[in-house]
This record gives C-alpha cells, structure tokens and sequence, in this order.
C-alpha cells in the first residue's frame, strides 16, 4: 500500500468516533489528493517553462556579453580565484601571436606568463626569477595601469582588477604604435625648436652685421646734414641726406625691433630693472613724439603725474610706449587726438593707455594684430608702413614684467591698447631708489 | 521529562495521542487550527485538563502530531520538567514599526539569571518578524538562543492569534524562557529549496515591502512565475520563496515568504525584511530536496536523549507538497528517532538561530526544529 494510502487510512480511523474507518473522510482525503496532484503537474510543467524562459534570457545576456568581449578593441581575459583563465578574446591573441595556443581556459597565469616572458620580453630565454615573481605581485595585487616592453620593441598596456570572487579581469592593448607616433611627434617638436634656436641665432647674428653699416650710414647722413664739412650747395643735396638719415633711423629701429623679439622667443632677454618715475618717463617720450603728432595733424595729451615709481627696465618701457604713441600717430587721420593716461588699477598695479580716435581694427583681427609680422596679413604695412612687430613685441615686453597688454578696439572708433604691470611692481611712494 | 499529547478532533473531542502516564505539566504547548478557538470552550477545556500548567500556544496552518500533519485540529502536548524552571512572557505589538518595542519588552520581562534558551510564538500578519527578533536579541544578547515561529491562518493570511494562559487574540507574543543546569535544548533550521533564474537586484523597497526588482514590477514577476497560481495570489506566492543576501555576500543569505499582493501598487509583502540593494533570486520547490531539507534541519537540531521536538514548518511548504507534507515530517522522525515526540504547527515565518553566527533571525520556507532534553 502506498505510504499516503496508509496515512489516508490512519486518519479515517482517528476521525471517526468509534474508531472504525470513516469512508466519508477517506473519500475525501483521496479525492483532495487526486486534486493536488493535478495542481502539482500544471506547477511542475510552468515550473519546466519558467526555467527554459530564463534559461534563453541568460542565455541570450550571455552571448551579448560574450560577442561584445570578441568586439572590443582591446585584448581581454578573466582568470578565476584561482588563477586559471576562464576566456580571453581573440585580440588577446592576436597581441600575442606566439601565446595564442597557450591562451586556452584552465591554463594558469603564472604558467602563462613564464611563456609570455620568454618569447616576448627576453627573446627565448627563461626569463629572471624576479621578473616572473614581480609580475605575479601585481597580477595579484593589481593598482593603476602598466606598461610592459615586449620583445620587438612593442609596448603592451595593461589593466587588470580584482573581481568579487576573487578572481582577476584584465585589459590588455598593444600601444606600439601610439608609442612610436609620441617618438615621431617628440622628434618633429625637437627639431621645430631646435630650428626656431637656429633662427633666432641667425637673426641676432643678422641683426648685428646690418647695424654695423647702418651706423655708418646714419653717422655721415647726418654729418653730411650738418655740412660740417662745408655748404653742400644745391638744397637737394640737404633733403636727400635727411632721407637718408631718416631712412636709416628707421631702418635701425626695426632691426632693433627683431633683434629684441629673437631675444624673446629665444628665453635670452634680460631685464634690467630699475625704479622709474612713470610721469618723467611719458613726459621724456611726449619730448620725442610731439612733433611727429604735429606733422600729422593730430592734438596729443598726457595725464600721467603723481603716481608711485615702478620696477621696471627704462629703456624697454619707453620703447613700448613710443611703439604705442607711433602706431597710435600712425592710423589716426588728421584732426583726431590720442590721449595717454596712466593711474593705478584697482589691484595696486599701474596702468599706462593708449587711447586714439584713429581707423580702429575689427574685433577679430586683434589676435592677429598681436601675432609677429601679422600687420602684413592685414594689409595695412602697404597703406601705414611698418613690419608689425611693434604690437607683439610690446605685448611680449609687458609680459616680461609680469604685465600684460590688452586692445580695445571698434572699426572707426578709434583704439586703446593699455600696458598693465602688476602691484609688485609698484613702489610704495612716488619715487624710491632701488 | 514527561510528556502527554492529545489531538482535538470536532467529530471526537480531546483524545490521548501519546502519554508517559499520570504527570503534572508546567507547561502545555498547543497549536490549534483557525476557527477551533473561536467559541473559547476548546481552552477552557484545556485549562481543566492540565490546571496547574501554564499554556503557550497559537493559531497555525496545520499542525503536527508526532508524525501526523493535521488540519482542523487542535495538538496540545503537556510537558512535565523534572529540573527545568521555566518563565513566561507576553506583549502586545502596537501599531507599524512596533515589533523591535515589543520583543525587546518581551525579552525584558524574562529574568535573566540561568536562562538557557526562550522559544517564541507571534502574531504571523502584523508583525516584522526580523524586527521582533531584533528587539529580543538587543535585551538577551547573543547567547540565548531564540527560536519560535509566527502563528498562522490556514492559507488565508487574514488573523492570526497567540495566547498566553488566556484563549488566542491577534496581535500578540509570548514565550516560554528555559532556565537550569539540567535543560538541554538543540535546534536547526533548514530549507531546501532552489534557486532558479537570474539573481536580481532589489531596486526598490521600504520595510517588508517590495516594489522592485531590477526596476521591474515585483508583483509582475511572480505572476510570471506562478503562472496558472497567480489566480490564488498572496497564499500561492508561498511556491516562491525570495532568497536575498547583501551584495557581494551569499553566505548571508536569507529566505523570504509573501503575506500579501498590493495589486495597485504591483507591490509583495514579506514577513521580513527586503531591503533595497540586496541580491534577489526566486525560487522553486522540488519534492525531494525540501522532504531532504527537513531531514537536515533535523540532523542539526540533534541532542542526546531528546524527548520533544517542535517543528516550525513553513506554511509554503504545506502548499507545495499538499498531504505528501507528512512526508517532511517522518523524515525528522526518522532522525530524532521513536523517542521522540514531536509536536509543532504549520507557519507564516521560523524564528532560529542563523548558521555558523551567534545571531537569531526570522527565517522563511524552512523547517525549524528545536529539540529539548533533560539532563
């Protein structure tokens, strides 16, 4: 008799009152039975039906998971708790060609990498003790991203973290030939450089031999214009040597102008600073600029009294301000004015403007009017005269005293270009010594 | 240690199961089928069988009779201690949140000098059953082991009682404290179900309710699973037990049971705890493997010389298995041997030890076993 039967049987007695088999209960209890397992056959065939569902579900995240892992475009490997591969992808091979048959699951790493390191790193010998047991540290104690030198000169990539079993995953890129396009783009800078030194070398050397005969041409002009040695007769022979002597003077200051920007840019400019009264200075370069602002028709004024003196090479400062003042002369037509105007800024520095009525220069032409030579790309050296080096090398030049130049500037409404040296600069009083 | 057993029949009153002669009980256990209470004259009749004893007892989903699995029964079994005193306890839950209060009231009225172990019965559908024993283990501390299990409502999931020297009512715990040298008490929990399907993340949740699993709607899920059950949702739920563990910890891992659907919601109710962030997986019942897990629970629960054993079985279990259930319960038998007499109920949640920790915890779907003998 089945053990349920028997059950059934047990209870039909312990049911009734008398202690003979109740049939009823009997009945009852083997109908429900029939009932149940009905019930438990239609819970056994979803039961089978949930399975195969979530089976195909798993299923089908696995096989995404594992063609991304063949797409991906780097070598990749999972080894379990106990160090033995569980997959790798096809790249992980393709990296290590000589590998590729070892790279199989159940392999171990250390087994691994004692092939790796021979066939890559040390050309077919076993490779060092301490090389294996220092890449088996890490393998076992991964951190941030290494590189490993292969054999060939190729460079491998890798990362590799712990997993939650304990496990280790690990992403492995062949960065060769990144590696050899940083060599090839170090070499192009150093010979960019090294060509830039050559250049500035061969202007400052340039600059030197012209102002040799210059200062020949500019001292007899002169002499010549002063008819030291006698009248010279026709007035023509006056004008002419004028021009020379202009011509020259000119000639000198853009030479200057280069020699100054090669210095530059070749980290060879020193500054020699000395304490400078800021008003006797514009007052020394109004001097000099007066009468080339009268010729041009131009009213020129000057607010720059009453401040404190600043550290600053003299001479460069006044070559700024006269580049300033000359261009300002230079694009401003008859009738206009230029204001200068120095005051101290909100910081503690000073700052000296430059301000014109003149043409202007459109907004987005100010960063080329800021590079080298870039006035000849705007066209304006054939109308105005000039190479372009005024404004850049003034930039460069403020810089040079940890200051900076800045351009305000509309077409037709005229352009201020301010010189700002910063408070270290600045003196406490109106004048002190060095 | 003496025990007496009699089963509660309507067609045959109160008879004598199993009895080791006259005795005078301290303590009576019984487990009594819903409905059988509700007139009061079943425990007024106790109370004359057995009246210098305390009674302990509640409302089930079935109970057990040594290897018998009734229904609309009532098992009582008196038990005569020769060394063991024993205290008693009682509180009341009030309102939500309350469970942690209460059992840590509970634990509070039991003195604590020489107690050995507490076993705990509580209302099965308004309680959080993690909280509960939470709240007892924070006043008893680690050492006293706590078992137990939450009183159940046939498959209905509607009212369930427990009662202390007074008939049942809802909302109630009590428990019995072992105190002496002499005692002697085992226990083992043990489920055996498997898991099936996809680990999912618990994505959304707040209490012993759950909303999300891996942003999907829980409720939805089960239905899925379920299939031609989903019609008798909550109680068929029990035919999936939620296994959760924290992330990254699967030795931790605890057994959940439905008590109830929010269909507007698409939200499950568990008797513990689903806490947001923990690893979900669902899972099936296979006849021979839980008929094993009993049989486990069993080897572990073990003491020499066991009289008694109380078996907490799951409720969902009892759904699954329907009358082969006696099957679990003679695989215990078959362990602890004829000696000893087993008694015990049909549940809405088992309260035991966890393995290999010193911490108690409400565990679902197992059956529970805590055997006691006397030295």
């Amino acid at each position: 008799m089945h053990r349920m039967l028997e059950r059934q049987l047990i209870r039909a007695r312990a049911d009734s009152p008398d202690g003979e088999t109740d049939l009823e209960t009997l009945l009852s209890l083997v109908d429900a039975a029939y009932v149940e397992f009905d019930r438990q056959r239609r819970i056994l065939a979803h039961t089978h039906e949930i399975m195969r569902e979530e089976y195909l579900r798993i299923n089908a995240g696995l096989s995404r998971l594992r063609d991304a892992i063949t797409q991906m475009g780097a070598g990749f490997a999972i080894w379990d708790s106990d160090d033995q591969l569980v997959l790798c992808n096809g790249l992980l091979r393709e990296i290590m060609p000589e590998n590729a048959e070892l790279l199989r699951p159940g392999i171990t790493f250390a087994e691994c990498i004692a092939n790796v390191g021979s066939v890559y790193v040390f050309g077919g010998d076993e490779p060092p003790r301490e090389w294996v047991a220092e890449r088996l540290l890490r393998h076992r104690n991964p951190g941030d991203p290494f590189e490993i030198v292969a054999g060939g000169g190729r460079h491998i990539r890798i990362w590799e973290a712990k997993t939650s079993e304990g496990g280790i995953v690990g992403v492995y890129v062949d960065i060769t030939e990144g590696r050899r396009a940083e060599g090839e783009l170090r070499r192009a800078k150093e010979a960019a450089e090294s060509a830039n030194r050559s250049k500035s070398l061969f202007l400052a050397n340039m600059s030197h031999e012209l102002r040799t005969p210059l200062n020949a041409i500019i001292g007899f002009s002169e002499i010549i214009q002063g008819e030291m040695m006698g009248p010279l007769g026709d007035h023509r022979y006056l004008d002419y040597a004028r021009d020379i002597h202009n011509a020259g003077k000119h000639l000198l200051e853009i030479i200057n102008d280069i020699l100054d920007m090669s210095k530059i840019e070749s980290g060879k400019f020193k500054l020699d600073a000395e304490w400078t009264d800021i008003g006797e200075l514009v007052e020394g370069v109004l001097h000099m600029v007066r009468a080339r602002a009268r010729e041009a028709g131009l009213a020129l004024h000057a607010a720059a009294a009453g401040l404190p003196s600043v550290f600053c090479e003299r001479r460069v400062l006044r070559q700024v301000l006269l580049n300033l003042i000359g261009n300002a002369i230079k694009f401003t037509p008859s009738g206009g004015r230029i204001d200068i105007d120095a005051k101290m800024t909100a910081e503690g520095g000073i700052m000296v403007s430059v301000a014109d009525t003149g043409i202007g220069i459109a907004p987005q032409n100010i960063p080329l009017a800021l590079t080298p030579f870039g006035q000849i790309e705007l066209t304006l050296s054939r109308a105005h005269g000039g190479v372009g080096l005024g404004l850049p090398l003034s930039q460069r030049l403020a810089e040079l005293h940890g200051g900076r130049l800045q351009i305000e500037s509309a077409i037709g409404r005229g352009t201020t270009v301010s010189v700002t040296l910063p408070p270290e600069r600045v003196g406490q009083s109106a004048l002190r010594s060095a | 240690m003496r025990i007496e057993q009699r089963v509660w029949r309507a067609n045959t009153g109160w008879r004598v199961a199993a009895s080791d002669g006259a005795l005078a009980p301290a303590l009576v256990l019984f487990f009594a089928a819903p409905g059988t209470l509700d007139d009061g004259k079943r425990f007024t009749e106790l109370r004359t069988l057995y009246p210098g004893a305390t009674i302990l007892g509640c409302t089930t989903g079935g109970e057990i009779a040594n290897v018998d699995v009734l229904d609309d029964t009532i098992v009582a079994t008196a038990i005569e201690f020769a060394h063991t005193r024993l205290a008693f306890a009682e509180a009341t839950v009030e309102g939500d949140g309350g469970s942690e209060a209460a059992g840590r009231r509970l634990a509070a009225s039991l003195p604590r000098a020489g107690l050995r172990g507490v076993f705990v019965l509580s209302d099965g559908t308004h309680v959080n059953g993690t909280d509960l024993v939470a709240g007892i283990q924070k006043v008893l501390g680690p050492d006293i082991a706590i078992t137990g299990g939450l009183a159940g409502d046939g498959a209905r999931f509607v009212s369930t009682r427990v009662g202390l020297n007074a008939n049942p009512v809802p909302g109630r715990l009590a428990a019995v404290g072992f105190y002496g040298d002499e005692i002697c008490l085992g226990f083992g929990s043990f489920g055996g179900w498997d898991t099936v399907g996809p680990e999912r993340i618990i994505t959304r949740a707040r209490g012993t309710v759950l909303y999300e699993l891996d942003d999907q709607p829980a409720l939805a899920l089960y239905r899925n699973y379920l299939g031609p059950e989903a019609d008798n949702l909550p109680a068929s739920a029990l035919l999936c037990p939620l296994r959760i563990h924290p992330p990254g910890k699967p030795e931790a891992a605890l057994v959940r049971t439905v008590i109830g659907i929010d269909d507007a919601e698409g939200a499950m109710m568990y008797a513990g705890s689903v806490p947001e962030g923990y690893v979900a997986q669902l899972m099936l019942g296979h006849f021979e493997n839980l008929i094993a897990g009993a049989g486990r629970a069993a080897a572990r629960a073990a003491i020499p010389d066991a009289r008694l054993a109380i078996l907490v079985s799951c409720i969902g279990r009892k759904l699954l298995l329907g009358q082969q259930i006696a099957d679990e319960v003679e695989a215990v038998k078959k362990v602890l041997g004829a000696a000893c007499n087993l008694t015990g109920f049909y549940s809405y949640g088992e309260i035991a030890p966890l393995e290999n920790s010193p911490f108690c915890d409400l565990h679902n779907q197992t059956m529970t076993i805590t055997t006691i003998a006397e030295a």
